[in-house]
């Protein structure tokens, strides 16, 4: 197992190396100047001369590509062209805002999605399993910030029970959670009930049945066990995406989060703040990934007598 | 089964129930309590990226700035610039010598007196860095002369100068604090006259203000102001709703008639200091032809650009001038909408078999609708208009830096209430491409307007510009189309709220009744 985890380490390193220099060349490649951005429209050119060589852009594509990562094995992403503060610490601040968002999403998908998808195998083609699908339909469909605007129409306009906007309370994280909880849900229904469904029509679930084992303990312990391993990796791979795909969402109820970093970086072709913000989520993304491999270990022997053998 | 369904009903309605007994979390601004309120949330459409207010880029941040810091002079409230952080300013006969008068009563945030070496220190720290260079490009030196005087000699005389001391670029900053910190370090941590300070800044989130008990104009009714960034027009006009936020500029039109019916909403509006324009390049091989310019001048109809995507909201304008400007002349003859002219021309031009263009557009909803109307207009005379959208940075680069364009649509904003604040950058010769000057004009002849325009006595200023408005429309280089609206909807509570041209908000003016 732990050669296993070392080595899914190892290609960490590589997937991070290999997004950066795709980041690195696609920041260079787009038109577009950071320090026309920084000076603005009426800059002169020997100002933004100026600022270029301040901020080493005037020096080739490559010795700025290994000065990022001379600076980055050292702890030290640079300091952002827009603000001037320090990358790292940037990224520091806003990422609680993301990985609460992302969590409280992924909880509220998973604790609604997987019983609820297991409710319409067990009941298939029951007015519940209807309603259900139809639910997930609808949560799949609808496109978050149509979500995000509805749910703040009606809990912070007319019942005013929640805050609309802002990250100043946890009661303000509920209305962008459940919003970016839908579409997780609506997959999860889905997923959970479609292996539910081959599960429960398996030998050894109609096995159980006729030892005598309980209707739940034949569902939860039999079924449910044997379905999970699908279930667990769309957990796995959207709350990876999640970590790093909130961009929409934080706009929506102005959150202070990465995706708003991200995004505005970019458009300001602020490259230290989008290497560094692309790299802390790919780090997350696989560390998530790798999370999600062990724990298959823990849901399915067989995995784990394969993790033994590799 | 049961169990875990009564358990999950259970999480979902204590969940609910603490969300109903919170008071909404952020919603501060719909705090009440005994006596008027004291505090207020500013939504704003963008973080400031720095605080020094020398090199913000950003309108929409000057109004941070304009909280933390003041200026040698101010508008009085009729269009004229008056001293205001000094005692006097005294212009001599000439016009090229202002002296300026310390008001001894003044004092920084950290406690130091203003000096005459503060003043000279701050316009002279603006000249070095080569910002507000249109504004600076008048002045030959500064230099505190003694302890109550500074005096400022120019280069030529020039009738925007106490305008442009108004605008955020002369904030007067203390030098020993400059000194101390450094440009870095101004960044993040302003400290001037002003008569609020910055008590905290979290990146992403907030910027909050607190009153300057000492200001020496008095201090502020709204002793605590928080600022947040709201990037979405729609999630700002949710907030103003909610009453999470007191103030928010420039919401939907769409959403206008909703705040106008909301009793606890108020909207300020008035005519932008700016104008919504279609720029020509007349150094591309096509546009160079002055005819095919004044083609598309007679092909335009504004009124269907107002009515089909502006919602109704501006007027046609007739001058490049914004009207809120000195020097702007509502008897300036505009563009005439004439399609059958322009089919004329277009035959003199040698187009009778019709032309292509690309139109190069910012990413910005409303100038795309306002895009499609041209490219309708002009394919009824036979132009036919490609419409190329693109991202913030690769329009500047285009435009600005590369100037490879065609067409482009456009607003210049004013930095103070002056045609010289948009009109010199834009047409000067001197501001050719980067700096302003996008249409590449670089005849001696606009340029000499300009420059006779900038030295006007006030009584001369509207003709002055009258002739510079007449030289670039006859010669069709740049089309002005929409004299846009500026709005601000406030809490209906929130009083001394003036609608502002620029954009830029005084808290300091603000109280709750």
């Amino acid at each position: 197992m732990s050669k296993y985890i070392l080595k899914r380490l190892g290609m960490m390193v590589l997937v991070v190396l290999g997004i950066s220099l795709i980041v690195f060349t696609i920041m260079n490649l787009t038109p577009g100047n950071a320090a026309q951005m920084i000076l603005g429209q009426s800059a002169s050119p020997e100002q933004v001369a100026k600022l270029e060589a301040e901020l080493g852009l005037d020096q080739p594509f490559f010795v700025r590509y290994f000065n990022f990562w001379k600076g980055a094995v050292q702890g030290d992403f640079g300091k952002s062209y827009q603000t001037s503060l320090p990358v790292f610490e940037e990224i520091l601040t806003r990422f609680p805002t993301t990985l609460k968002l992302a969590t409280a999403a992924m909880f509220i998908a998973t604790l609604i999605g997987v019983p609820v998808g297991v409710i319409s195998a067990v009941r298939q083609y029951s007015l519940v399993d209807g309603v259900s699908m139809v639910t997930a339909m609808l949560f799949a469909s609808i496109p978050s910030f149509v979500m995000g605007l509805l749910l703040q129409l009606e809990f912070a306009l007319n019942l005013r029970v929640l805050p609309a906007t802002g990250a100043a309370s946890w009661q303000s994280y509920i209305l962008p959670a459940v919003t970016l909880s839908t579409a997780t849900m609506a997959t999860l229904i889905r997923m959970t009930r479609s292996t539910m469904l081959e599960a429960i029509r398996q030998d050894y679930v109609r096995t159980a049945r006729a030892k005598g084992a309980a209707e739940r303990s034949v569902v939860l312990n039999h079924a449910l066990r044997n379905a999970l391993l699908p279930i667990v990796t769309v957990i796995g791979v959207d709350f990876g995406y999640l970590l790093g795909g909130t961009v929409v969402i934080e706009s929506v109820f102005s959150l202070p989060g990465l995706g708003t970093l991200l995004i505005t970086a970019i458009r300001m072709k602020d490259t230290p703040v989008v290497m560094a913000a692309v790299m802390f989520v790919t780090i997350a993304y696989s560390l998530v990934n790798l999370l999600v491999d062990i724990i298959y270990a823990f849901i399915d022997p067989r995995v784990k007598s394969q993790y033994a053998k590799g | 089964m049961k169990k875990v369904l009564a358990l999950l009903l259970a999480a979902v309605m204590a969940f609910s129930m603490a969300a109903c007994g919170g008071n909404g979390g952020s919603s501060s601004a719909a705090a009440g309590g005994d006596g008027p309120r004291t505090s207020m949330v500013y939504g704003m459409s963008a973080e400031p990226s720095t605080l020094d207010p020398m090199n913000i880029a950003s309108m929409n941040t000057f109004t941070v700035t304009y909280a933390l810091y003041d200026t040698l002079t101010a508008p009085d409230g009729s269009g004229n610039y008056v001293p205001y952080l000094c005692d006097d300013v005294q212009v001599s006969e000439d016009g090229l010598t202002y002296t300026i008068i310390l008001n001894k009563e003044v004092k920084f945030q950290d406690g130091t007196t203003l000096t005459t070496e503060d003043i000279a220190f701050s316009i002279q720290r603006t000249i070095d860095a080569g910002w507000a260079a249109d504004m600076a490009r008048y002045i030959e030196s500064v230099e505190a002369v003694d302890e109550n005087t500074v005096v400022m000699t120019l280069n030529a005389p020039f009738n925007g100068m106490m305008g442009s001391l108004a605008s955020p670029f002369f904030s007067i900053m203390s030098k020993a604090y400059c000194e101390e910190k450094g440009d870095e370090g101004l960044k993040r941590a302003p400290m001037g006259t002003g008569a609020y300070k910055l008590a905290e800044w979290v990146s992403g989130d907030h910027i909050t203000l607190e009153a300057n008990e000492d200001y020496f104009a008095g201090a502020p009714a709204i002793k605590t102001v928080t600022l947040r960034p709201i990037t979405d027009k729609n999630t700002g006009m949710i907030a103003l709703e909610a009453g999470e936020i007191d103030a928010f500029l420039n919401v939907n039109p769409s959403d206008i008639p909703t705040i106008e019916g909301n009793p606890d909403l108020k909207l300020y509006s008035c005519d932008a200091a700016s104008v919504l324009s279609l720029n020509m390049n007349v150094e591309d091989e096509i546009l160079s032809n002055e005819k095919v310019r004044q083609a598309i001048f007679a092909a335009v109809n504004k009124d269907d650009i107002i009515a089909g995507a502006l919602e109704g909201l501006g007027t046609a304008a007739n001058s490049p001038v914004p009207t809120v400007c000195a020097g702007y002349s509502a008897s300036t003859p505009g563009s005439v909408y004439d399609p059958e002219q322009a089919r004329t021309l277009l035959k003199e031009a040698g187009y009778e078999n019709g032309l292509s263009l690309t139109l190069c557009l910012k990413e910005d909803n409303t100038n795309q609708k306002v895009a499609q109307i041209i490219k309708s207009q002009l394919g009824e005379v036979g132009i036919d208009v490609t419409i190329d959208i693109m991202e913030g940075g690769a329009w500047t680069d285009k435009v600005y830096t590369n100037g490879d364009y065609q067409l482009t649509i456009g607003s210049w904003f004013s930095m103070f209430l002056d045609a010289y604040s948009v009109m010199y950058s834009q047409f000067h010769k001197d501001c050719y491409g980067g700096t302003g000057n996008i249409t590449h004009v670089t005849t001696d002849e606009l340029s000499g307007l300009l420059d006779a325009a900038a030295a006007a006595s006030d009584s001369d200023k509207v003709a002055a510009y009258d002739a510079v408005c007449a030289n670039i429309l006859e010669h069709a280089y740049q089309l002005p189309l929409v004299y846009q609206q500026t709005t601000i909807t406030t809490s209906a509570g929130l009083k001394g709220v003036e609608p502002s041209p620029l954009g830029v908000y005084m808290f300091k003016d603000f109280y709750f009744e």
